[in-house]
């Protein structure tokens, strides 16, 4: 770094300055100015930078802070460097610099000062402008000269120059401090109660604490509430610090004096947790009485009170409890354990109450053990919606190998339809590979609910290996649902093959041997799920077949290709079937691909798109054209909405993707 | 509140404080998200909800929330005029009504009784201030990350949150995504074994998310704008269009980067697979490159490097492209890498796997906005709880003071203080602008 030769002229300046300035008040700042010791300073190259700081008026031109900044940083640690730095940015801050000049280097000065810095910044607490940079360097200075030039200033100060005082005694966590920001508290000064109560209640411990506790009843409305919120957080200090009898006593304040929920709550709370060895005791009195946001409190502490395997009291109170209070229980019982809560959740899970039901479950999902499975499966079968996903979700969670194998042996003795389907549900949501014997029994069922959800499972815990399997019963009559549902299983598994080129061998296999249409048509649509570029002849050999249900299943697997690659495929078919649907899939799938190829140039797909509006005869094709629109703005995008607006049937969305490709052309300069 | 009632309750607790065993007659307080219920949800029986701040993340928060059945948005709260009137606009269209309560002032919104949960995405310098007066108030909270503006802060909305019993859920929606869960739990779950370092790719630079970059010429405030609020306990800065809206991010005095903006995703992430979220590290080292004019002054690129208590090191960067993107853990067997959109591992196999009931489940959401109202209604945690994102954003308050005084920053998470280092304990806190107090 350069810098320009020093002359020495700064210093002066700056004493000029100082000789110049005084505080709006007219009053003369601090103490009496002996000689500047900036005067007594060598020349340095931070006078330079000052220099030029001068006039900074808080917007673009801000190279010069940063070169202050890093001259600083570089002599922090040594300490005549830093006493150096420390000296010219005190005469700086007396001098004429802007505002934003002074306050960048009052940020600067936070921290490197010392109490050599104490007499410039308590004159400067008198300044309207220059009150905060200043009490933010106090505020960092370390020992009692800080705090009591913070004090002595509060007296003199008024207005919201007392209310920044206020703060920063409070910052500083010095306990001397509390006699003075307390009489704020009983003053008649109204206007500094909230902050004098604040302050305390961020400085802490058992003087503040006290002080607050003597306020407390005397003070009215916000004021009262503000004091008790700042005597709440004194008190958890003394609790922290172990006094649990002082803590009780400053929580019996406030709750005696009536205080909002939030506060009666917290109260509530912090009182339980002073109670030490009787809080169990005191919990459990609170659950007693009929009141909702004292249960609240106890639930919400409930866990620190009683050990993991001490939630029996608690369970017991259950079902005297009102519902909402219930469910708050209910919510922190899952985290106990033992025979005793068990034996309450599943009582509180058949309750005639939803919401308890719900919650019940839901602490099951914790609580419960292996025995939980059955039970757990029949609430699935029988409940709906969120009750229905608690049971599910409680049946997936049940811990332990053992609640595997009770779901597996469930499977084998469960005679009732809706809860053998929870249980198949449940080995895939819990991954039970073991369970795939018992699974393919499963598919014998004479139920096409339990074959559906066995496929389900299966495609979560299935292999590749098992897609033979899968191909066999794609052999028998099935319904078209559970057919749907075995070629997605059959996919999904051969999508787990990891080299692509190798996931339809199976399928291309089985229709090369086929020779019923029907199963013909089923195994191309397969391939089209699967997706794999090597059964791409197979399918195209299959649009000339003369089956027209093989045709048709061609069509579909082509138009729902996962990739773009058959793109040219289906706009074939778009521009020359002559069956009106499938010219209709194939001009979706073709704005379908065309969209995919988010890496080519936007005119390139709007090109393309221009093509497909082109041959797009009915209102909702076009609309399709318009909604991919936007996403590849540009002029050509832009032409191509308004000329599709010529339809009065989609002029609204033309104008409406007009508008977007207009927004992200704007967007992009 | 009656007399009545506020007797019964002071003499129950003396009665029970003092072991007695009497119950008394308390009173019954029924608030409208006390029962969680299935299906159709009477309007009475909805957790009622306001906005404050629609600048940026408040509009889709809100909107969010307003697919959501059981919620009913009472309010909303800006202290910009047009925002003010473009999410009033949002809620009177969504339920056909114009009566959405909407404030400029957040303490008028304070004296509505009826709300349970509030949003609140506003400028990182007015997170505590406001979070802790909605706690306060017995509101639960959905808040932007990071938490908060300085360490400080984060201990005392922390407390606060714990203290009047709220639920918080951070916008560190990344949980509730389905890939992030997945890796999280295989590396909990020991599936590329001991973890041996851990890199967290932050974005560089500045963004100019308001289209307002170049605006710096300082003018008066937009008669919309109540900008003398606006900055509310931060220190001064003269008004310029680059300055606000959405941009503030990029000014250490409002917000605080890319670092800040991004550790309570990618590190959060980092912390979940690892236990962390209730720990921080003991020592951090980092190094920075700001821009050397202009208006903003947070790190184009920045370099951090934190070892926690068990030995593992997190290396967290922004515009160092040794540090990919997003999260990566590497371990003694392999290696997990998740980003949006992103999820590779090596071994390739472990990408399809899923861990079993019999192992280290992590808490599961996939809706972040239902997990908190789920939270709501019973009270129970969320899946981004207040301390939780604390504990991510102390990372960058730690790595901005160890940038700041170029300096290793050694840390005792249990007791969050800087050892031996007094000028860098100055700056955990930060000072604010008179009238302004932190509330308790």
């Amino acid at each position: 770094m350069r810098h320009a030769p020093f002359k020495g002229l700064f210093a002066a300046a700056l004493v000029l300055g100082l000789l110049a300035a005084s505080s709006p008040s007219g009053q003369r700042p601090g103490p009496p100015q002996k000689a500047d010791p900036a005067l007594q300073l060598p020349p340095s190259p931070l006078d330079g930078l000052l220099k030029q700081f001068l006039t900074f008026d808080g917007g673009i031109r801000s190279e010069v802070y940063w070169k202050i900044r890093d001259f600083i940083r570089a002599r922090k640690d040594d300490p005549p460097a830093r006493a150096d730095c420390e000296i010219r940015l005190l005469a700086f801050l007396r001098s004429q610099a802007t505002f934003p000049a002074k306050a960048l280097v009052a940020r600067e000065l936070r921290t490197i000062a010392g109490e050599r810095s104490i007499p410039t910044l308590q004159a400067l607490l008198f300044d309207p402008a220059l009150s905060d940079p200043a009490r933010y360097v106090l505020e960092s200075i370390p020992g009692p000269a800080a705090d009591k030039a913070l004090l002595d200033a509060l007296d003199r100060a008024t207005g919201t120059m007392k209310t920044g005082l206020i703060a920063s005694l409070g910052v500083r966590k010095t306990p001397a401090v509390v006699p003075a920001l307390a009489k704020y508290l009983e003053g008649s000064a109204q206007e500094f109660v909230k902050a004098a109560a604040m302050s305390l209640g961020r400085l802490g411990g058992r003087e503040a604490a006290a002080a607050l506790a003597k306020a407390l009843p005397s003070l009215k409305g916000d004021f009262r509430a503000v004091a008790a919120s700042a005597l709440l957080d004194c008190a958890e200090d003394v609790l922290r610090a172990g006094d649990l009898e002082a803590a009780a006593g400053f929580y019996d304040k406030i709750l005696a004096l009536d205080p909002g929920p939030a506060v009666f709550r917290a109260a509530t709370m912090g009182k339980i947790a002073a109670a030490g060895d009787k809080a169990p005791q005191l919990t459990l009195e609170i659950f007693r009485s009929p009141d909702p946001a004292a249960h609240e409190a106890a639930a919400a502490k409930a866990a620190d009170v009683f050990g993991p395997d001490q939630g029996g009291p608690l369970a017991a109170l259950l079902p005297s409890l009102p519902d909402e209070s219930r469910v708050k229980l209910l919510a922190v019982l899952g985290g106990f354990r033992g025979e005793d809560v068990r034996a309450c959740l599943r009582e509180a899970a058949s309750d005639d109450s939803p919401a308890v039901r719900t919650a019940a479950l839901n602490a099951l999902a914790a609580a419960g053990t292996p025995a939980d499975a059955v039970f757990l499966a029949g609430r699935a079968a029988s409940a709906r919606g969120e009750e229905q996903a608690a049971a599910r979700r409680a049946l997936g969670l049940l811990k332990g190998r053992a609640a595997d194998e009770a779901i597996v042996r469930a499977l084998e003795d469960e005679a009732g339809d809706d809860v053998r389907a929870e249980l198949i549900a449940a080995v895939g949501e819990r991954r039970i590979f073991a369970a795939k014997t018992s699974l393919a029994r499963q598919w014998e069922s004479l139920s096409e609910r339990i074959r559906l959800q066995t496929v389900k499972t299966l495609r979560t815990i299935g292999t590749p290996s098992d897609i033979t399997a899968l191909l066999n019963l794609l052999e028998k009559p099935l319904g078209e649902a559970e057919r749907e549902e075995v070629e997605n299983a059959a996919a999904a598994l051969a999508l787990k093959i990891a080299q692509p080129e190798g996931r339809s061998n199976l399928v291309k296999a089985r229709l090369a041997a086929e020779r019923d249409p029907a199963r013909r048509a089923g195994l191309v649509r397969l391939l089209g799920k699967i997706g794999d570029e090597s059964s791409l002849r197979a399918v195209r050999q299959a649009l000339r077949e003369a089956d027209a249900g093989v045709v048709d299943a061609a069509v579909r697997a082509l138009a729902g290709w996962p990739t773009s690659v058959p793109i040219e495929d289906v706009w074939d078919l778009a521009k020359s079937s002559a069956d009106e649907r499938h010219r209709l899939l194939a001009l979706r799938g073709f704005i379908r691909m065309t969209v995919l190829g988010k890496h080519r140039r936007p005119d390139r797909v709007v090109a393309d798109l221009k093509l497909a509006a082109e041959a797009a005869r009915r209102p909702d094709e076009k609309r399709l054209v318009l909604a991919a629109l936007p996403e590849f703005a540009g002029s050509e995008a832009l032409a191509l909405a308004r000329s599709i607006g010529a339809d009065p049937e989609v002029k609204a969305e033309a104008q409406a993707a007009a508008d977007q490709v207009l927004k992200r052309m704007g967007a992009a300069k | 509140m009656g007399n009545t009632r506020s007797m019964r309750r002071r003499d129950f607790l003396k009665a029970a404080g003092s072991a007695a065993a009497g119950a008394a007659a308390f009173p019954t307080i029924i608030r409208a998200s006390a029962l969680g219920l299935n299906g159709s949800i009477a309007p009475s029986e909805r957790i009622v909800m306001a906005g404050i701040g629609f600048g940026m993340m408040g509009i889709p928060n809100m909107e969010a929330f307003l697919e959501k059945d059981d919620v009913q948005w009472a309010a909303v709260c800006d202290l910009d005029k047009e925002h003010l009137a473009q999410a009033r606009g949002i809620v009177d269209k969504k339920y056909g009504r114009k009566d959405c309560a909407a404030y400029a002032d957040y303490r008028e919104l304070l004296l509505r009784r009826d709300i349970d949960a509030v949003s609140i995405a506003v400028p990182d310098h007015w997170h505590a201030i406001l979070s802790i007066a909605c706690a306060r108030n017995g509101w639960d909270i959905y808040g932007e990350k990071p938490l908060t503006h300085s360490l400080a802060e984060g201990r005392a909305l922390c407390d606060a949150v714990r203290r009047y019993g709220r639920v918080w859920q951070t916008g560190s929606w990344q949980r509730s995504v389905e890939n992030f869960h997945r890796a999280c739990e295989l590396v909990r779950n020991g599936r590329i074994g001991k973890i041996l370092r851990v890199e967290v790719g932050l974005p560089q630079g500045h963004h100019d998310f308001a289209k307002t970059f170049g605006q710096e010429k300082i003018t008066p405030p937009p008669p919309e704008l109540d900008y003398e609020t606006w900055l509310g306990p931060a220190p001064v800065w003269p008004y310029c269009k680059a300055r606000v809206h959405m941009n503030w991010r990029w000014n250490m005095d409002f917000g605080g980067g890319q670092l800040m903006d991004w550790v309570g995703h990618h590190l959060d992430i980092a912390h979940w697979a690892l236990g962390f979220d209730e720990t921080g590290p003991a020592e951090i080292t980092g190094r920075g490159e700001f821009p050397t004019t202009g208006i903003y002054n947070s790190a184009l690129r920045y370099r951090v490097e934190t070892k926690y208590a068990d030995g593992t090191p997190i290396i967290l960067a922004g515009g160092h492209y040794d540090i990919q993107g997003g999260t990566k853990w590497i371990g003694e067997q392999g290696w997990i890498w998740v980003d949006r959109g992103g999820f590779e591992t090596q071994p390739a196999h472990l990408v399809h796997e899923v861990v079993g009931p019999n192992e280290t489940k992590l808490p599961r959401s996939r809706d972040h906005y239902q997990n908190f109202l789920e939270a709501v209604r019973t009270r129970g945690r969320t899946i981004a709880p207040c301390e939780t994102a604390h504990r991510s954003a102390s990372v960058g308050h730690l790595a901005v003071i160890a940038i700041e005084t170029g300096r290793t920053i050694r840390w005792d998470p249990a007791a969050e203080k800087i050892l031996g280092d007094p000028e860098a304990e100055r700056l955990l806190g930060r000072s604010y602008r008179k009238p302004y107090l932190l509330p308790d």
